[in-house]
This record gives structure tokens, C-alpha cells and sequence, in this order.
């Protein structure tokens, strides 16, 4: 096998694949950008959180 | 009447397309129907359908971002293979304003499950893809805010013993997928090419920007899946042999010690001599 890390000492672990992952890594969901719609009604990003759920 | 129930007026005609076709049509009885009464009445009767139309797209399109960000490789095959199951989702999809962070990216896990039912060409890989890009997002996200909480510092590792207690810790993801959701994630299989069933475990890692995702064996994943109490060793390796679980000393030693460094597993030593004491 390759791309991953192999773990030695256990036979329950069949590979790590934390490192390979990374390169999947969204972009980070920091803050609300501002969109027509929070420009039309003036509305908080924390409102818009609420209203999506997300 | 409060300014609470001119809210939830107002979130119906954003949220939900009937709501919002209804006060199109006839604002005045979409008023009375919502037992709206002076300054609010007229506030919902004034709102311009266009105005209300623009909103909603506006927050449509808000709530697709945030799922792209939680499940970007499922929502990719959705928009490039079954746009219309996303667009379903969406006008179906309703979340609770208090509802808790990733409500969303969940409700989209379970009705893709339900879409293999009545949707043709749904890979039985979609959802387990799905679930798996929502662990991983919600494991780095509790890796986010520890490490603005406290920065990760070094520790000692545990020292095993088998009269150790080991429990599953809080944000510990332990999973079974009926195909191979996490080749499927890695681009190593196309999403119809589903593989064997997997177990992995994931959890917030203490350093790097990415969780700790291991792929462990049927047996691991049944033992883990045991410890959602504090368990010692001992018992764990009992409860493995009485459910025919082939596992030997060493491999339960060698797992519980790299899961207890990983923080995945929580553990509290008890040393031989504290036994009886």
C-alpha cells in the first residue's frame, strides 16, 4: 500500500490517512461574507446563521 | 401579537416556496391567515414579492454554500450528476433557527439515504460519502476551537495497563460505512466502484490542520464501538473473546495506547498496585 501511513505494532489499525486527507481540505467557514441579501435587509450575519441553520 | 410572531411570518415567506407563492398571490389573505394584526399586517401586506423572491434566493444560495464547505465532494457529484436532487433538498429543507450547527449537512446524509429509494442512478455510496465528509468537518471544527482555547501542547504518553480505564472521548467518530466511502473520498474509486464495507475513526487531532482518520479492522471497530463507558483493558478483551472477536493482547495493547495518545480515546491509568488497595 502507499499514500498513507502504515502503523506498526497493531494488527486492528490498517492504515492512517489523516496526511492524505489534507489535501482535501475545505475552505474554512469563517464568518458570513456579505451578500446582496444581507445588504437589502440590513440583517446581521448572526441572523443569517440562524436563518440557514449553518 | 410580538415582534416574535412577525419573525416566524417572515422566516415562512423566505423560507418555505408554498408560504411564499401564498403571499404572492393574495398578501391581504396571507395576512389574516397568519392572524397578523396592525403595523405587522401591514408591514407582511407592503412586502414586495420581488424583494421577498431576492431574499430567499439570497439565502438559498447562502445555505448551499455552507453545505458545499461541510460536504464539498458530495454536493460536486450532485450539481455535475443530479442537480435536481440538490434543488429538492433544498425546497424541502427546513432546519429550526435554533438548530444546532450542521443541521443542514445532517438532514442532506439522511435524505440521501431516502433518495436511493425514490431517485434512480443514487450511488449507495452518496450518502455514506456524505456522512463521512460531515464527520470530518465536525471533527475539525471542535479541532478549530480547542486550539484557539488552548494551543496543543506536548504530552507525556499514558502508560498502559490492562487495569487502565479507556472510554470513547466526547468528538470520537467510530463508523461503519457499507462501501469504501473513504477511497471514494480520496479519489482512489469512482463513486459506483463501492468496495468493501469500512470502519474508521475519527477524531480532532492534537496537531496538523486535519482530524485523525484511521481505517480499522470489523474487530477494532466492534471494540471501540463497546467503550462508549469507561472500560478497563481487561474487560475490553474479555468482551472481544466472548463476542468472537479474534484480537490478540498485543493488538488491543497497540491500539488503546495509540488511541489514548491521539486523545480518541480517554484514558485513566490504574496501576497494579492500585488494584485491591
Amino acid at each position: 500500500m502507499s499514500g498513507h501511513d502504515q502503523l506498526p505494532g497493531s494488527d486492528l489499525v490498517v492504515a492512517d490517512h489523516s496526511r492524505e486527507l489534507e489535501s482535501l481540505r475545505p475552505r474554512a467557514l469563517d464568518g458570513c461574507d456579505a451578500c446582496r441579501a444581507c445588504a437589502l435587509w440590513n440583517l446581521k450575519p448572526k441572523l443569517y446563521v440562524d436563518l440557514t441553520g449553518g | 401579537m410580538t415582534l416574535q410572531d412577525l419573525h416566524s411570518v417572515l422566516f415562512k415567506i423566505y423560507l418555505n416556496p408554498g408560504y411564499r407563492l401564498a403571499h404572492q398571490m393574495d398578501p391581504g389573505s396571507f395576512v389574516d391567515h397568519m392572524q397578523l394584526s396592525g403595523e405587522q399586517a401591514e408591514l407582511v401586506r407592503n412586502l414586495s414579492p420581488a424583494e421577498a423572491a431576492e431574499f430567499a434566493h439570497g439565502l438559498r444560495s447562502k445555505k448551499a454554500l455552507s453545505l458545499n464547505a461541510h460536504m464539498p465532494t458530495t454536493c460536486r457529484w450532485l450539481e455535475e450528476r443530479s442537480p435536481h436532487i440538490l434543488r429538492d433538498f433544498h425546497d424541502v429543507s427546513m432546519v429550526s433557527r435554533r438548530a444546532q450547527w450542521g443541521a443542514t449537512a445532517t438532514q442532506l446524509v439522511e435524505y440521501l439515504r431516502e433518495c436511493r429509494e425514490f431517485y434512480e442512478g443514487v450511488p449507495q455510496a452518496l450518502p455514506d460519502l456524505a456522512r463521512l465528509e460531515y464527520l470530518l468537518m465536525s471533527a475539525r471544527r471542535e479541532q478549530e476551537r480547542r486550539e484557539k482555547k488552548e494551543p496543543a501542547s506536548a504530552s507525556s504518553p499514558p502508560s498502559f495497563s490492562w487495569n487502565s480505564l479507556y472510554w470513547k472521548a466526547a468528538h470520537t467518530s467510530v463508523e461503519s460505512f457499507t462501501v469504501d466511502a473513504l477511497s471514494v473520498l480520496l479519489g482512489k474509486k469512482g463513486m459506483t466502484d463501492e468496495g468493501e464495507p469500512t470502519y474508521v475513526v475519527i477524531a480532532p487531532a492534537t496537531s496538523g490542520r486535519m482530524p485523525m482518520v484511521l481505517r480499522v479492522t470489523e474487530p477494532a471497530y466492534r471494540i471501540l464501538s463497546a467503550m462508549t463507558e469507561p472500560v478497563s483493558a481487561r474487560r475490553l478483551h474479555e468482551h472481544a473473546r466472548e463476542h468472537g472477536l479474534s484480537v490478540s493482547e498485543e493488538a488491543l495493547q497497540a491500539l488503546l495506547t495509540r488511541l489514548a495518545c491521539t486523545g480518541a480515546v480517554g484514558s485513566y491509568h490504574v496501576g497494579t498496585a492500585d488494584v485491591g488497595a
